[in-house]
């Protein structure tokens, strides 16, 4: 009993994530149809993903739920069929339905967090729309529909199910179903009989078994099905609608029946010719008489479809590579991350002992495992690789909400959600887009008349975008609306006492002014924004992720804010390098290529730090400087060239090691500030080394560049090897030396 | 217990009770393939059952087309309770298996 209750309560938290997801899905579909009411496609989604909430949620008992479901349901049913118009009023009222369905997803056992009142108020209103004004007093438990509910699969799991095509006289439709049940269709919990007995809910059902197929009893395996179906299903015309879209109709409902099986059967639905309802075949069918209780149903059922529903699509044939896929927890995966971390470690380790042993089978043994440890790696890093696009849809819900909140009229558009990353880097996304979104949608975007007497569109338009760069991935949030008012953010800063009156700032540092703590330039606090919170919560939280931030504006043309983010926080490939006695980590994925640097190349280089690779000027750092390592340097250096944003640039040390797969160990709080280095690892010989961030220290010569006078430019060139502004002379000559000390020394 | 093999009667009865689903099919087809083997003739038992669902009917069915053709008897004992009588029905299946002279579902019963 209590592995079958610790079962269910599994199953009802796979219900919860299963309704999140759809949920989100349904928001975007909706948002969608608020621009294209016409688009049959956006109104099929949404019909079949409250299907699949009401389903399941029934299953596993979220009866209010489901029940409340199935009213959003039928009106999308009505929407389908080309009796309700998809309205501004109706997307408002199913979006106010959807936080409903999500508070009672989400409540414990026998609790309803969902706002009675609320709920009764939107099925009112609903029905009000559906031209049903006068059931509107229904509550959230007297919602079932006053026609005799079909006594099939559905209302054994917990939800009155009307019947979508009302059996009765008159002209009909037929149609001939064939039905095989797939190898894995019963294991999966399905069960042929009922989906059988529910095609009998919607018309008069002509059923024929066929049993050709079972095998002798010695081969037969008792979990799989072996029977198929020829069926016939008379359903009404469908009155005065025009035959195709009845017959889309009636095809529809039959396909309903189908809908969490169709990927693990075969399925054909062919129009038939209609038969007299007194043929002897259809007498036989029994299809008035009550449906017994008998069939055998229920958990194995419920275990069935939660499983088989995964799989969205309309795929009438069995395509097993749909049925491999499987949900695991989140904290199973960090936990394989983490002993792959811990694996990696000791290979390492592996690796300097055999290094040191010689032995010839042993350095083939420690080689063999430092492959197979490079693809665990690899294949356990891809398993939390996740797309952003979910993250990025529910925004378009907060961007309409806002807009009608604020009076503006803004779209939201989406570029690159197919972008993957760490699914430990996208839980903290959230948060910071949410900040940015609404600081964009308060400050940024302009109320419709104002941008129309500056000439622009009505329309406001804030875009979502993510892209790889490198072993990071770009996220922005930009804005077409009135940009940072510079001089504002200046004056106040300096009011704050962040700046002095005559300091020069450049245009990034008055940006930088915006995420401070408390830091705002609006005259009033609004619910949306202004008291100087959010930006700082996203400064805060994209630095936790070890990112970057970077502002770009122009006064009446808009503000993007880009966030610069690892693609992962947990294990990267790297170069090692040495310099001095200490160690330090490049990561592979910015690394172009490494050249020698001699001394006397240096001396002829007049103190300039640039090198000449095949007929281009490169700059470099000398990270002996920079870090200010003391002993004295070898006759030949080594010039990592990596690619930055800014361009190519070389980072000198003295000695590559090579390869090495690195995990990322934070260096803590009291590191912070050291923006240069993103984390430290050990080695295999327990010694720690440095991860250095090549973009940050790019960064950090440029603007010590700046500080000093020069231009923006360190000398950073890009691929066609023109310069970008500035001189290449003594582009980086300065020992930026503030900071960081070597890493630990062997 | 679903299914229950009772050896001690002759001839020997299989007797299933309650739900017999996919959760018991295993079970059913071991005492289908004991009952097979047995000399003569075999006895089921669905007088007890509440359901049954398409496993267990193509057990039945294959256990009782081997037994035709081996030329033993394995029948049905008792009646077959009217809920599953309706399930078969339902799902189009022209008799109910093992059912001595074969029966047509739709006239048997009460």
């Amino acid at each position: 009993m209590t592995s079958e209750s610790g079962g269910l309560d599994q199953f009802r938290l796979a219900f919860r994530e299963e309704a999140r997801e759809l949920l989100v899905e349904l928001e975007s579909n909706l948002l969608e149809m608020n621009e294209r009411p016409e688009d049959g496609e956006l109104v099929g989604n949404v019909f079949r993903a409250l299907h699949t909430i009401k389903g399941s949620g029934a299953m596993f008992g979220f009866e209010d739920l489901a029940t409340f479901t199935h009213n959003l349901e039928n009106a999308f049913d009505e929407v389908r069929k080309g009796r309700l118009a998809v309205t501004p009023e109706l997307v408002d009222l199913t979006l106010s339905a959807l936080d409903q369905i999500r508070a009672m997803a989400e409540a414990d056992d026998g609790e309803t967090a969902a706002d009675p009142a609320a709920c009764t108020e939107i099925l009112a209103r609903l029905r009000a729309l559906m031209g049903k004004g006068e059931d509107a007093a229904g509550s959230i438990r007297h919602t079932a529909p006053a026609a005799k509910p079909v006594q099939g699969a559905a209302n054994e799991l917990g939800a009155a199910i009307e019947p979508r095509v009302q059996p009765g006289s008159g002209p009909e439709q037929a149609w001939k179903i064939r039905f095989a049940p797939g190898p894995d269709l019963m294991r999966n919990g399905a069960d042929p009989l009922l989906l059988v007995r529910e095609l009998r809910g919607i018309g008069r059902l002509t059923v024929e078994a066929s049993t050709a197929g079972i095998p002798s009893l010695r081969e037969l395996e008792p979990e799989r099905c072996y029977v198929s179906w020829e069926m016939v299903l008379a359903i009404p015309a469908g009155g005065d609608r025009g035959q195709d879209a009845a017959r889309a109709a009636g095809e529809d409902a039959i396909r309903d029946v189908f809908i969490f099986v169709e990927d693990s059967c075969e399925l054909t639905i062919e129009p038939a010719r209609v038969e007299p309802l007194a043929d002897a075949a259809l007498a036989n069918t029994g299809a008035k008489e009550p449906v017994s209780t008998a069939v055998c149903t229920a958990d194995v059922t419920a275990r069935a479809l939660e499983e088989k529903r995964r799989s969205p699509g309309r795929r009438a044939t069995d395509q097993p590579d749909s049925a491999s896929s499987l949900r695991v927890p989140a904290a199973r995966l960090d936990q394989l991350v983490d002993l792959v971390g811990e694996l990696v470690t000791v290979q390492a380790r592996l690796s300097e002992f055999a290094a040191q042993s010689q032995e010839n089978e042993v350095l083939a043994v420690a080689e063999e495992i430092e492959r197979l440890t490079s693809a665990l790696r690899e294949n356990s890093m891809t398993l939390r690789m996740l797309p952003i696009r979910a993250t990025f849809e529910r925004f378009r819900r907060l961007v309409h909400d806002l807009a009608r909140d604020l009076g503006k009229n803004v779209e939201l558009t989406i570029e690159g959600a197919e972008t993957e990353l760490d699914k430990t880097v996208i839980d903290q996304l959230g948060d910071p887009l949410m900040h940015l979104i609404r600081n964009s949608m308060d400050h940024g975007v302009e109320l419709p008349e104002s941008r129309v007497a500056g000439g622009k569109r009505r329309m406001a338009k804030i875009h979502l975008s993510a892209r790889h760069s490198g072993a990071s991935v770009l996220i922005a949030v930009s804005d077409d609306g009135a940009g940072i008012d510079t001089e504002a953010v200046r004056a106040r800063a300096i009011e704050r006492g962040l700046a002095g009156a005559d300091d020069p700032l450049t245009e990034t540092e008055i940006f930088s002014f915006i995420f401070q703590p408390g830091f705002s330039t609006a005259k009033e606090v609004t619910d949306i924004s202004g008291r100087g919170v959010g930006m700082d919560v996203v400064r805060q939280r994209v630095e936790s992720l070890r990112g970057a931030i970077e502002v770009t504006s122009q006064r009446g043309a808009g503000t993007t804010v880009t966030l610069r983010l690892p693609l992962t926080l947990a294990i990267i490939d790297g170069l090692l390098v040495k310099i001095g006695d200490a160690f330090f980590v490049l990561p592979l994925a910015s690394t172009l290529e490494c050249i020698e640097l001699t001394r006397e190349e240096v001396e002829q280089a007049n103190g300039k730090h640039v090198a000449y690779v095949r007929g281009e000027i490169v700059p470099y750092i000398r990270l002996r400087q920079y870090f200010n390592v003391g002993t004295p340097p070898p006759e030949r250096e080594q010039i990592m060239v990596v690619e930055c944003e800014d361009g190519r640039c070389g980072l000198v040390v003295d000695q590559v090691l090579g390869n090495c797969q690195t995990v990322i160990r934070n260096l803590g709080r009291f590191y912070r500030h050291v923006q240069v280095v993103s984390g430290a690892t050990i080695l295999g010989n327990g010694a720690v080394a440095l991860i250095l961030d090549p973009q940050r220290l790019v960064q950090e010569a440029i603007r010590a560049k700046i500080q000093r006078g020069g231009s923006r430019s360190c000398g950073t060139t890009r691929e066609n090897g023109h310069p970008r502004g500035g001189t290449h002379q003594n582009a980086t000559e300065h020992s930026v030396g503030a900071g960081v000390r070597a890493g630990a020394s062997r | 217990m679903p299914v229950r093999f009772d050896r001690s009667e002759t001839p020997g009865v299989i007797r299933l009770e309650g739900a017999v689903d996919i959760g018991c099919a295993a079970e059913l087809k071991a005492a289908l393939l004991e009952a097979l083997t047995s000399k003569g003739e075999a006895r089921i038992s669905v007088e007890t059952a509440t359901g049954i669902d398409v496993t267990a009917v193509q057990l039945l069915w294959a256990a009782e087309r081997e037994a035709r053709v081996s030329g033993m008897v394995l029948a049905l004992e008792g009646p077959v309770p009217e809920a599953l009588r309706a399930t078969l029905l339902e799902a189009g299946f022209e008799r109910f298996p093992c059912a001595e002279d074969p029966e047509p579902v739709d006239e048997g019963g009460e």
